[in-house]
């Protein structure tokens, strides 16, 4: 049963041969990776497996999903939508079937039913269904049926050859006596004499010996006709049987192994010659599909001859001709001996289906033939496929009722892989396959989601056909939905982090990442459109603050710091700038609001002079100079120019003036510290080595 | 007729008199005042011509009344500088009082006389000094 099992599972690459196995949606769903039916077993890779718990089947070293094939997937939905095969036509296709069927059914096969059998496949080749292989059995029976009386002809010629190889082989027996007669007792022993008779005895068996060759030959040449003419019927009848079962035709197994076993009653039920010519079926794996041709073209031959002292005779026959010898042998061991060889046959499949199911059919052909050696077999395992399928289908109508649709649909998907043209599953109402249908079509789409890892689109079905079948398991579909949502967002999130880096190849990979596993991520428009907003405010304040430094307007620095700071946090150079920039104009501002802050006091020269400090260090400020403008020009005017005055006559060596200059400057805004200092400065000039005093 | 022509020249003559006595006042006076103060001989310190060049003035002595504001430096072997405010004037004129002039230690606040020699880089170098 096991062997059965494994053997049925054999025929699924019939329906999976348009698509390279293993790849396209298989691949999807396996995720790439090597799963371990591709592995060299004990027993190879010939040998299909089928994985249960996946639903993965491998052959050949190729691996697809049973359930997850698209040219599956079609044909299935396909029949889902198809209606039930209860036409007119339906109906007497079925019963006449079912008729022949009980015709050659074992204890009722008598000759009259078989004819009777016989001349009802010319009318089950009549309907559609039926695909006209009815009618390629009966001629291929007609072929075995015409061949068998020519091999009952040549057997009948035979007998007839046999007698007369007898008297043949008297009259040459006779020939070879030599008689004494009239002859003298003491000439008998004369060498002339024995010689002469040596001769004469020679010249009579010439004749008789060429007469008896010539009928061994045309009896050996009858049993090679013979022999051949049994081998091609029986090949042919044999390959059709084979290609019925590799094409699910299970019915058509039973009939025309049942007819088989009527046209050859002597019990050989091997495949042998099958399995020779299926040894040489070219397959053309390159393109994944079988190209298949039947022909048999037998060269045989055969020697036979018998060697009688020194001399032989033999004959051969073969295919292109026969030709007759005679020699001389002279060290041969005597006796008879016969040689037989049959080469040339070949068998190839060429277009085998119109459904494009040539690659899987010649490979369920090579497969069953490795573990079929009879036709017993192939009836055994016909039957058997065609109980599994009426117990899938009765399966499917339990759980369709039960409410477990994710149940109900893999088993009639996995009945109608197996059993595509059963009446049972033909038999199946539109209404008992529109439910099933519909959850398909989710899977499908499912699939179809997962396979372009449309995850929310996936997520939202998930849900949906939970409701709907009650056993659908979502923690695979679920756990992979997670999975990728998971992946998805540590990859934007490692994108975020490039950004913020500034490592804009890494950002990128990170995103490309992202976007791959899960395409239709909204976070991810979302994340890519704030990074590169970012990265483009970051360019352009960075531009913007080159532009600034170059004209040197510092204070629009400082009052864009924020940015700045932000924009230069991954460029060090330019912080380095920048951190100098906003030093300096912290104490030019200081120095500023000191200064307003004085003069609103009303000190305008302890303004002036606030400010002056300043711009001595940042002449080129201005605001500063503003600023010192207005004092100069308004309030602190005299107290300026008295402080200029003195310095333009220090300058020219007039100490004792700009000493009065810095004195009266010092009149006006006594805590001036420059006043005091140019004060103290000439004071010492002019009293070197004297202690200040205070003013 | 006769009456009025004796009492018109006794009024003239009086008045005569009264201004010539007036003016021996005012000239005595004049003669007074000018007499008291010192260093009469020198110029008075031209303030403003010194605060705007006052190396065109170097070499010459002047005459210089103000008050004493600051002491500025002190030097025991230079003496000392101080600020001093000419009458008539807000700015003060920065003056040294070498040691020998010094020594009276003129205060803060007092009025003087100075007899000033404007010297290289246009400094005033008190000569003498005279309260005032």
């Amino acid at each position: 049963m096991k062997n059965h099992t494994l053997l049925l599972l054999g025929l699924l690459p019939c329906i999976a041969v348009a698509q390279e196995p293993g790849m396209g949606d298989s691949q999807a769903a396996t995720g790439g990776a090597r799963p371990p039916q591709m592995n060299e077993g004990f027993i190879g890779r010939d040998v299909p497996a089928f994985d249960p718990g996946s639903d993965v089947a491998a052959f050949d070293g190729k691996v697809w999903n049973i359930n997850d094939n698209r040219l599956f997937r079609a044909r299935f939905e396909k029949y889902l939508n198809s209606s039930p095969a209860t036409s007119k036509a339906d109906v007497a296709y079925r019963e006449t079937i079912d008729r022949i069927l009980d015709l050659i059914s074992p204890g009722k096969a008598t000759p009259q039913n078989i004819e009777a059998a016989f001349s009802l496949l010319k009318k089950a080749s009549e309907y559609k269904d039926d695909a006209n292989l009815c009618r390629t059995m009966s001629d291929a029976i007609h072929a075995a049926r015409t061949s068998l009386k020519t091999v009952e002809r040549f057997k009948a010629e035979n007998a007839m050859l046999e007698k007369e190889r007898k008297a043949a082989e008297w009259n040459n027996q006779m020939a070879a006596r030599t008689s004494t007669m009239g002859i003298s007792t003491s000439a008998k022993d004369s060498p002339v004499l024995q010689e002469n008779q040596r001769i004469e005895r020679d010249a009579r068996l010439a004749s008789t010996r060429r007469v008896l060759s010539d009928i061994t030959q045309t009896i050996e040449n009858n049993k090679l006709r013979i022999a051949a003419t049994e081998l091609t019927t029986k090949a042919h009848l044999q390959a059709l049987i084979m290609q019925y079962f590799a094409t699910r035709r299970f019915e058509h197994v039973i009939i025309a192994n049942r007819f088989y076993r009527a046209l050859y009653a002597d019990g050989d039920n091997s495949i042998d010659v099958y399995k020779q010519m299926i040894g040489t079926m070219p397959t053309n794996r390159d393109a994944g599909q079988a190209k298949i041709n039947a022909e048999f073209d037998p060269k045989v031959s055969a020697a036979g001859g018998s060697a009688d002292g020194g001399t032989a005779v033999g004959t051969s026959a073969g295919s292109n001709g026969a030709s007759v010898g005679v020699g001389q042998q002279t060290q041969s061991p005597g006796g008879n001996a016969g040689a037989f060889a049959a080469s040339g046959m070949k068998m190839g499949i060429e277009n085998f289906s119109i459904e494009s199911l040539t690659g899987g059919a010649a490979a369920a052909a090579q497969t069953i033939s490795k573990l079929v050696s009879s036709l017993s077999q192939i009836d055994s395992l016909a039957n058997e496929a065609i109980r599994d399928i009426n117990e899938g289908v009765e399966a499917y109508k339990f759980l369709l009722e039960q409410g477990e649709l994710n149940s109900a649909t893999e088993r009639l998907a996995e009945t109608f892989a197996l059993g595509e043209y059963m009446p049972s599953v033909r038999l199946l109402s539109r209404e008992d396959k529109r439910r099933a249908l519909k959850f398909t079509q989710m899977k499908n789409e499912l699939l179809a989601a997962l396979e372009v890892n449309d995850l929310t689109r996936a997520e939202k079905l998930v849900g949906e056909m939970s409701e709907t079948a009650s056993d659908f398991n979502t923690s695979k579909p679920l756990a992979k939905i997670e999975t990728a949502k998971t992946m998805s967002a540590m990859h934007l999130s490692k994108a975020k982090n490039a950004a913020l880096s500034g490592d804009r190849a890494a950002m990128e990979a990170e995103l490309r990442a992202a976007a791959e596993i899960w395409p239709r991520n909204p976070a991810l428009a979302e994340v890519g459109n704030n990074i590169f907003a970012q990265t483009d405010v970051q360019q352009q304040a960075l531009n913007e603050l080159d532009r600034l430094i170059e004209q040197g307007d510092h204070r629009t620095i400082l009052r864009q710091n924020a940015k700045f700071i932000a924009a230069t946090a991954l460029y060090p150079d330019r912080q380095e700038k920048l951190g100098a920039i906003l030093a300096q104009m912290t104490e030019i501002e200081g120095s500023l609001q000191r200064a307003r802050e004085i003069q609103q006091r009303g000190d305008a020269a302890g303004a002036w002079e606030s400010i002056q400090v300043a711009a001595a260090k940042y002449p080129t400020d201005p605001e500063i100079n503003r600023l010192r403008a207005d004092l100069a020009s308004g309030g602190a005017a005299t107290f300026v120019q008295a402080l200029s005055r003195g310095g333009d006559l220090e300058a020219r060596g007039e100490y004792g003036a700009a000493l009065a200059w810095y004195l009266d400057a010092h009149r006006q805004y006594p805590p001036s510290q420059m006043a005091q200092e140019r004060i103290n400065a000439l004071a010492a000039r002019i009293l070197p080595g004297s202690s200040p005093d205070q003013p | 007729m006769s009456r009025r022509a004796r009492r018109a020249p006794r009024f003239v003559w009086l008045l005569a008199a009264l201004a010539a006595v007036l003016i021996l006042i005012g000239a005595g006076g004049y003669y007074l005042g000018n007499s008291s103060q010192p260093y009469r001989t020198a110029p008075e310190f031209p303030v403003a011509e010194y605060l705007a060049t006052s190396s065109s003035l170097r070499g010459n002595t002047y005459r210089l009344t103000g008050s004493v504001l600051n002491s500025i430096a002190w030097s025991p072997a230079e003496g000392r500088l101080i600020s001093v405010q000419p009458a008539g004037t807000d700015t003060p004129i920065p003056v040294v009082l070498p040691v020998a002039v010094s020594k009276d230690g003129p205060q803060k606040g007092q009025r003087f006389h100075f007899l000033v020699e404007v010297r290289d880089s246009g400094l005033l170098y008190v000569a003498s000094l005279t309260k005032s």
